[in-house]
């Protein structure tokens, strides 16, 4: 029988997409594998794969064709061999009327349309059990649920039941974390079973709870996308060394602190909060300063950045983190942040990413200061030169990916350049 | 609590109002010594009189007219049209004068009237006698359409009525008239704009009018037989109406089946259906079913007939197509 080739659904918000180029024509031969069209969707452009070898027999839609997702657009077989009949939903093109496009009307009732925006669902992927096919309440609440739900196959889940396994603590290997029967078995040794006593409970409350509920809303919310650059550290060092010698401490945060505040004059997107439907860019320039305490993580905020000096930096951060380890702290001096960074440098880490303390929209990752061969373009030689990796964390849905690379890039020379920052 | 019969209820409201009131009187075709075409004035004429039971000749205009003039003029009239199928021959005293006067006099006279009648398919009494035609009245400010649907609500609907000053129109349904009920002894009165809940569910809302109340309890007996926990309003008053009893409700299930024996084209359940999409849009989950009369005379052949108007299997596959 022929194999159908349909228009994929490439993100949940895909619809239609357009054909671009077929690269091959009707009756020609295919291979699997091999790019047979190009197609457009809302966001990008790719080439859609020959899914089996053999003579492309139909193709149902011409170049510039927009055509709804999952609807048939060629089949694939052996030569002479009959096809289907498709009824093919007419195509638009793109030089046409927009408001003529043919999508395919999803019958979904006012209640559940509610429901599924107040649950922020796109209801396009709910399978519809009501009349007419329409979607229903319950159709999102088993949607919902199913969502809830550890996935999971059968025989994993029977296998987990007769051991006394909770399955919602066995890791999955398979798509999207979906748990076989193997990783039930592999799993045994590690976790209590369900009679089992932990060996200590801890209450998830107070800052514990505050910091992880924040945290966890801000991951799910808004999206991470992530930018590391290798900072060079040589001139600030000696900068740092001088300084010192001149009696004057500062921290390599302070530098950083100055750094970002610069990068942020340039790039107020960085500086920013979305909120509710709008997107606010700040005024001052308030960056916090993640600090590890006994009582758990606080994040001092040293207020308007732009506007002093790295010894007035030094002098106010010395002063907040002190009294952050201590708990003496006003509310004040731990709100109103714009942009934050965690340095953790001293605990000897490489690299890592941060999770963007909302409402803010981008949190700097420092990690700790070691020496690595760097290729030296003059000399043609590795050199050994203190290095240090910066990760910026950005809220995609305030700034894109482009500018957030110019922005660490300009952190990045800042910090290599430290006369600059004068 | 005893049980009696619809229609004695109603004889019993009227009893009552009438020792209450000495300006009450009843007006109409065969309501004497004979008791009324479907016996509703029974018993009246020797307790109160010829002159407080009036019987007149086959004139519906002329006992509109007589009324809303005593209405207007001190008296605290109680017509009662044969069928009101009749109606048709009184609509200017109704539509132009009652349901007028007090609003152009600038309130300064009261028009204490009540419209008493039947209606409703199921007798074989043809076109011309089985008509359900009170929704016509709904769209005429000024009056109030009432439609008891058991004995308990006709009689302290018609005490209501009685004492409201305003014209009322009174709409009793024939087949209902001998089904008992449980009716208090003592005194009790029902205001006008207050839904009854007469079952409670939470899968469906089933808002029913007169004799198809009986059908929609009916089915939705049937229904929970096989899951469906269907929920059954009783509006009461069509003018006033309680909006708020049918929109909570169908908020809380989501799902609304209107049942009414007016025809379905221009009649009532188009009015419920339209408040329910105004004001409760998002709460829907499936188009809201509308179930009327079909828009043809009503038949006289019972065969026929007994397909007119919405019977009890017309209203569960109209919960089923949504539930």
């Amino acid at each position: 029988m022929a194999t159908e080739l349909i228009m994929p659904k490439l993100g949940l918000t895909m619809t239609e997409g357009t054909i671009v180029n077929w690269l091959k024509k009707e009756g020609e031969n295919v291979t699997e594998g091999e790019p047979l069209v190009e197609i457009l969707s809302d966001k990008s452009n790719f080439e859609l794969e020959a899914p089996e070898t053999g003579v492309l027999l139909k193709v149902f839609y011409q170049d510039g064709a927009v055509v709804p997702v999952v609807q048939v657009i060629a089949y694939i077989g052996q030569p002479g061999e009959k096809i289907e009949k498709v009824l093919a939903v007419p195509a638009t093109t793109q030089d046409e009327n927009t408001e003529k496009k043919e999508v395919p009307k999803i019958k979904i009732s006012p209640r559940a349309k509610k429901l599924a925006q107040e649950q922020g669902i796109d209801y396009q992927v709910i399978i519809a059990t009501g009349p007419d096919g329409r979607i229903i309440e319950g159709d999102v609440k088993k949607y919902l649920e199913s969502m809830a739900k550890v996935k999971t196959t059968s025989t994993a889940r029977k296998v987990a039941e007769d051991m006394g396994i909770a399955i919602e603590q066995v890791v999955g290997t398979g798509v999207s974390g979906r748990i076989y029967k193997e990783d039930v078995l592999k799993s045994i040794k590690e976790i209590p079973t369900k009679q089992e006593e932990a060996l200590k409970e801890i209450p998830y409350t107070g800052i514990r709870k505050l910091v992880g509920d924040r945290l966890s809303s801000s991951k799910f919310s808004a999206p991470h996308v992530y930018f590391t650059v290798d900072v060079d550290m040589t001139r600030i060092i000696e900068a740092r060394e001088k300084l010192k010698s001149l009696g004057a401490k500062t921290s390599l945060t302070d530098f950083i602190v100055l750094a970002s505040a610069r990068a942020l004059t340039k790039y107020p997107n960085f500086n920013a909060s979305l909120l509710e439907d709008k997107i606010f860019h700040h005024k001052q320039i308030n960056i916090g300063v993640a600090v590890a305490t006994e009582y758990g993580l606080i994040v001092p905020v040293v207020k308007n950045v732009q506007a002093k000096s790295l010894s007035q930096i030094s002098m106010e951060s010395v002063d907040l983190i002190e009294r952050a380890r201590t708990s003496r702290l006003q509310i004040e001096e731990y709100k109103g942040g714009t942009f934050t960074i965690s340095n953790l440098g001293m605990a000897g880490i490489d690299n890592f990413t941060a999770i963007i303390n909302p409402p803010e929209a981008a949190i700097l990752a420092v990690s700790r200061v070691q020496k690595k061969p760097v290729f030296d373009e003059a000399s043609e030689q590795f050199v050994a030169k203190p290095m240090m990796t910066i990760t910026l964390s950005a809220d995609h849905r305030v700034n894109d990916g482009w500018e957030a690379a110019l922005f660490v890039t300009t952190i990045q020379k800042y910090l290599e350049e430290p006369l600059s920052l004068l | 609590m005893r049980k009696i019969r619809y229609v004695d209820a109603l004889i019993e409201a009227l009893r009552e109002e009438m020792i209450r009131d000495e300006d009450i009187f009843i007006i109409g075709e065969d309501i004497g010594p004979f008791g009324g075409a479907f016996k509703t004035t029974l018993g009246l004429y020797e307790q109160f009189g010829s002159e407080r039971i009036i019987d007149t000749p086959i004139s519906e205009s002329g006992i509109i007219g007589t009324a809303v003039g005593a209405a207007a003029t001190g008296c605290r009239p109680i017509a009662e049209l044969m069928f009101g199928d009749f109606v048709t021959v009184a609509m200017d005293p109704i539509v132009n004068q009652a349901a007028k006067m007090r609003y152009m006099f600038g309130g300064k006279l009261k028009l204490p009237l009540v419209i008493k009648t039947n209606y409703g398919s199921g007798r074989s009494a043809a076109a011309q006698h089985s008509q359900s035609l009170y929704g016509w009245f709904t769209n005429v400010p000024g009056l109030k359409v009432v439609l008891p649907s058991t004995p308990y609500d006709a009689k302290g609907l018609l005490k209501t009525a009685i004492r409201d000053d305003n014209p009322v129109l009174f709409f009793e349904h024939k087949l209902l008239y001998t089904v008992t009920g449980e009716v208090p002894e003592e005194e009790y009165t029902i205001p006008f704009g207050v839904a009854d809940i007469k079952r409670a569910g939470r899968d469906v809302t089933i808002v029913a009018t007169g004799y198809m109340v009986t059908k929609s309890l009916q089915a939705a007996e049937e229904l929970a037989k096989e899951g469906i926990d269907a929920e059954v309003i009783d509006p009461r008053t069509l003018v006033p109406l309680d909006k708020a009893t049918i929109i909570q409700s169908v908020k809380k299930t989501g799902r609304l089946v209107i049942v009414d024996e007016g025809h379905k084209t221009g009649g009532i359940t188009g009015e419920l259906a339209a408040i329910v999409v105004e004001e409760a849009f998002d709460y829907l989950d499936a188009p809201v079913q509308r179930l009327g009369s079909l828009d043809v005379p009503v038949p006289f052949s019972p065969s026929l007939e007994k397909i007119f108007a919405p019977s009890e299997k017309d209203i569960i596959a109209a919960v089923k197509k949504i539930c």
